[in-house]
This record gives structure tokens, sequence and C-alpha cells, in this order.
């Protein structure tokens, strides 16, 4: 556990799918400028299944299902234009792994493709706030909150996953690894009985823990 | 759903502890005012290739959360938050105050000019050490040992009595970062001229914390 806790990450194999050459181009340079990232090639159909990411440019959402029903193993994050959180909730519920905007710095893709990576989901930070409170005013959670058993840390990091900061966000702030941010993330859903950090963060706030 | 499963096999944060495996990397940021300077690119690259989980910094916090960093070194503004902000590396500024080995004067006098014929020196062998293991190599190590340490010594005694203190304040950084967030890779990068002190004073902890090569992180 040691040893591969402390292995020097891989790099990320992203394969493209998107309908115009350019903006392939254009990202797949993007992409190899980033540090911890290689582009899967995309002659081939079969490095679909090859990539650990597939970022997908869809002109239309309702493509999506279909794409995922094709590839059932792919992790796939949609790449658009202002998104609502009614369109990222259909995104997600179809299985994408995130869903990206083309408004923001290449620095940002690149933490929300690391955050997909590691099985998170990816969102813009105001577009999973705004999910978050819509979910929190139409859901009830169906786990029994143990709060008091948090640690103070564990607490600490509450807000900020209320706030939408991704991982790497909160860990720059406390000055945490990401990896213990994680290993933080994974104990809190545990002791709330809770799946994700959505559903931690909609318990937090319909019980008034931030 | 997939993303939940892999969440839940983390390990808990409560796991035993772990020795702090941690690396130094030098920078050589007096070249950066001259007309021939290091490839930041270099820098850029090795650090995000040994991808360490934390990145101390010689960047005070105060200037690090306000985003006033024209005070710290070129090396660290160009290099090392970029790949900080690009990858999933957490920049941890440690330093107690702005000061470099630079800001600290030697009186008018013969000690001045030695002290600036011992930069002088100092930079040709910055020169010539031509690339990441010339700079952490015994050699290249032991040069600088001993002309910053004949640098010291032409200071006035409250500038080096500042300078150690500067030091002190800077491991007692690194160690509260390493207590912190135990067992994981920490690399910290610092200007070379602070390596033959901050060495001794993290090797007194050799208990939380084991020192490497920054081959080895």
């Amino acid at each position: 556990m040691v040893a591969l806790d402390r292995a020097r990450p891989a790099k990320i194999r992203v394969r493209l799918v998107g309908p115009h050459v350019l903006i392939n181009q254009a990202l797949g340079q993007l992409l190899s400028a980033l540090p911890g990232f290689e582009l899967a090639p995309d002659e081939a159909e079969s490095s679909v299944w090859q990539a650990d990411l597939v970022l997908l440019i869809l002109p239309e959402l309702s493509d999506l299902e279909p794409f995922i029903r094709q590839h059932p193993q792919a992790r796939v994050l949609l790449l658009s234009l202002d998104w609502t959180p009614a369109e990222a909730r259909i995104a997600l519920q179809a299985g994408a792994a995130g869903c990206l905007d083309f408004d923001q710095p290449a620095e940002a893709l690149g933490r929300a493709l690391h955050q997909a990576a590691r099985g998170e989901v990816a969102l813009p930070a105001e577009l999973a706030r705004d999910l978050i409170l819509n979910l929190a005013a139409g859901q009830t959670p169906t786990a029994n909150p143990a709060y008091d058993s948090l640690t103070p840390r564990e607490r600490e990091l509450l807000p900020l996953i209320c706030l939408g900061l991704d991982n790497k966000q909160i860990a720059q702030r406390l000055y945490l690894s990401v990896r213990t941010v994680e290993n933080h993330l994974a104990s809190i859903y545990a002791k709330l009985g809770v799946r994700s950090r959505t559903e931690a963060a909609v318990l937090a706030i319909q019980h008034g823990w931030v | 759903m997939k993303y939940q499963k892999n969440a839940m096999q983390t390990s808990s944060p409560s796991a035993p502890t772990v020795k702090t495996r941690l690396a130094l990397l030098y920078t050589m940021g007096d070249l950066h005012a001259e007309p021939l300077r290091y490839d930041l690119n270099c820098l850029r690259l090795l650090v995000a290739d040994l991808a360490p989980d934390l990145l101390c910094v010689e960047v005070t916090q105060e200037a690090w959360e306000s985003g006033q960093l024209s005070a710290s070194g070129l090396e660290i503004r160009s290099a090392l938050v970029p790949v900080s902000a690009a990858t999933d590396i957490v920049l941890v500024p440690v330093a107690p105050s702005p000061a470099r080995f630079s800001d600290y004067a030697s009186p008018p006098s013969w000690r001045r000019d030695l002290a600036r014929w011992l930069d002088l020196c100092l930079r040709w062998g910055q020169r010539k050490a031509d690339g990441p293991e010339a700079i952490h190599g015994p050699i290249f190590q032991t040069f600088c040992h001993t002309l910053c340490t004949l640098t010291e010594l032409s200071w006035k005694p409250q500038d080096r009595a500042a300078w150690e203190a500067q030091n002190h304040s800077l491991v007692e950084s690194i160690l509260q970062v390493v207590r912190r967030d135990p067992g994981r890779r920490v690399l910290v990068v610092v200007q070379c001229q602070r390596l033959h002190r901050i060495v001794p004073l993290l090797n007194a902890h050799a208990e939380e914390l084991e020192i490497v090569s920054y081959q080895e992180l």
C-alpha cells in the first residue's frame, strides 16, 4: 500500500472525440503541453477503450447516451459552453464523469482531467454549487448523519465541499496533499453514509452544518 | 457508481504513520538577473516529472494567499507556480520572510570587496554547473558551501544572525508541513545558498522524515 502510494503517477491517456478537426487539433496540442497527459491515437476506434479518459465535444446532449452505450467502459468528460444545472444533471445521470466548460484556462482543464482520472466527478465550481443547491432543494437524505463522529479536519472539509471546490483546491487551501484530501473524503462518506461529495454537501446544507 | 467505489477504496487517514520522504532541489535564482539564465523549462519538467505530493517553496504565506508574488524569485513565479496550477502538486509557502541570500550585504570595507569577489566566483560556479545533476553533485555542493560560508563571514554579525534565524524558521515551517500531512512525498525547492544551513537542521529530525535525493523521491 505504501509503495503504491509513493509511486509516481503514470501519464493519463486522453482520447479526443469531436466533430471539428481544428478544435480537436488545438485541444490535442494543449493537452500535450500539459504535464501528466498523453494523447491516445485517434485513428482506431479501439483507442477509446485504451484511453483513461475520453474528452467529448457533442453538439447535442441527446447524443451522449448512445455514445456511452457504445463505450460503456469509457470515462467520458463533456466539453461544452454555458452549462445549466439541469444539463449537467442529465449528463451525469447518463454516465458522464464530468462537465467541462470551454470558458476556462488550460490549467483548470488539466485539473479537471486529473480529477476525473482519479474517479471523481469533474465540474466547474459554480456549476457544482448550483447543482448541489438544486439537489438540496428536492432531495431527502437516505442515510442517518453522524456529524459528531467527524474529526475536526473532516469538519473543516465539509464547507469547502459545499463551495464546490475540487480536491486540488481543497488541498491547496488546507496545505494538504490531494491524496490526504481524498482519504478524508472517503472517511467522511463512510461516516455520513453517503456515496459522493454531492450527497455529503446536500446533507450538510440540509442539516445546517455549514 | 464507479467513481464512488474508487473513492471508498482509498486508505483511511488514520492509517499508521509512515516516514515522510523529503527531497531538496536547489535553484540558482541569482542568475536570473544576468543575461545568461538557466533553463526554467528544465525546472518545470523536472518538478512535473517528480510529481511530489507537496511542494515547499520560498514564498511567504501572506504573499502566496494574496497573490502578490512579485517579490519572490523568478523561478517560483515562472516555473513552480504554473506547474502546481496545472497538476495535483500542492504548493506550500514556507518562507518566514521574503529576504534572500543576496539581500544581506557586507559593510563597506575590504569585506564588501571580498563578498563581491566571492559572489562572482559563485556565479561562475553556478554557470559551470550546467544541469540539475551537477548542481546537486558533491563538487558543486562543496564549492557552494565554501563560498557561502566565507560570504556569510563577511556580513555584519546581526545579518548573519538574521540569516541563520530565517533558515531555522524555514526548517520549522517545513517540519510543520511534514507533521500536518505525514508520509507524503515532499519536495523542497530553495536557493542553493541555503543548502549548508538547512540540511543539518532537517537531518536532526530523522525520526519524522527521510531525506532522499531528488531522483529518489
